[in-house]
């Protein structure tokens, strides 16, 4: 049934691991060939900034990992609007290029992708 | 879609969040600390009535029952379980955690 | 109609394991098929065999019990690594598995629900 699905990303990196997961599950789930789109908001937009440093917590930096994802076949990649001007950020704080959505078109990628992983 | 919160609106942005990206019409159910959004008279109560005014807005009768909220805002469909897995049936559904 | 269950937290910590628990089993008793809950992240640890809690439900338990009444549940391999979760350690008719299940799960549903922090 579920060819299609939506990776919905709410929360900031490392200062809990579902930025890591769901960077993840998209590898897993993208090598299966399913179409993914990923879905950033609220503070999930943070995962995406430039200048990611980790070092000094001894964890591997998660912003330069999501342009690979392309190799893994996942290359639909939105960011809501809003919810980077809240944050004083805008795309060109972004690792890569990214479609700007408003929240209604937000949600017609998660409707259009049907099933939701969150994380 | 059906967009499912389980935080404090008190403590947590969760709903306020829904509310900018769920289209009108789109259900609404409040579950686990999700449910303190649906008590009447909380400071949360005008966000409630914002999210009734333009969604169908349920909440789940356990979560309700375990946390002792019997006084609700207008507006909110007490729902168990089987309401829970029938919504599911009828929409797809956007956990926002 | 089809459904698939996402687990992202352990037992007892969050009410996630609960609720998803109480939606299967409504799902089930509306006559749905469940195509398989997957464990991941914390979310292994319902699959803990050793869980004995005295006087308070068992949360492994009853995902062992819905694995034996033929419901796929599988927790995943890495996250099980990353937890010191051994193989040994997995309460019966519960497995352990990789991503692939999750993506296996995600294409035989119609409905997918996730349950977490």
């Amino acid at each position: 049934m579920g060819e299609t699905v939506a990776v919905l990303m709410r929360k900031a990196p490392y200062g809990s691991v579902y930025t890591a997961e769901g960077f993840r599950s998209m590898m897993g789930i993208g090598v299966f060939e399913m179409d993914v789109s990923v879905v950033f908001v609220d503070d999930g937009v943070y995962a995406l900034v430039k200048g990611q440093d980790p070092a000094g917590l001894d964890m591997k930096p998660l912003g330069d990992a999501f342009p690979v994802l392309a190799d893994f076949g996942v290359t639909k990649f939105y960011v809501h609007d809003d919810s980077l001007t809240e944050r004083g950020l805008t795309p060109d704080d972004l690792v890569m290029d990214v479609e700007i959505v408003d929240g209604a078109g937000a949600a017609q990628v998660l409707e259009s992708a049907g099933l939701v992983l969150p994380f | 879609m059906l967009y499912t919160i389980n935080k404090s609106p008190l403590m947590f942005g969760n709903l306020k969040s829904v509310l900018r990206v769920a289209p009108t019409g789109d259900p609404i159910l409040l579950y686990e600390d999700g449910v303190y959004a649906a008590v009447k008279g909380a400071a949360s109560e005008d966000l409630l009535a914002a999210a009734v005014a333009d969604h169908p807005l349920y909440a789940l009768k356990a979560d309700l029952d375990a946390r002792g909220l019997v006084s609700l805002a207008d507006g909110v469909q007490v729902i168990d379980y089987d309401g829970f897995v029938e919504l599911v049936e009828q929409h797809q559904v956007v956990p926002w955690l | 109609m089809k459904m698939g269950v996402l687990v992202l937290e352990g037992p007892y910590q969050h009410e996630a394991a609960d609720s998803a628990y109480h939606f299967v089993r409504a799902a089930l008793a509306r006559g749905h098929e469940i195509t398989g809950i997957f464990l991941y992240t914390d979310g292994v640890n319902n699959a803990n065999g050793y869980i004995k809690p005295p006087g308070e439900r068992n949360i492994g338990q009853r995902f062992s019990e819905l694995g034996a009444e033929g419901i796929p549940v599988v927790a995943c391999t890495a996250c099980a690594r990353f937890r010191g979760f051994r193989r040994d350690m997995v309460s019966e008719n519960v497995s352990l598995s990789g991503l692939g299940a999750l993506s296996e799960y995600l294409r035989e549903s119609d409905r997918f629900v996730t349950f977490g922090d």
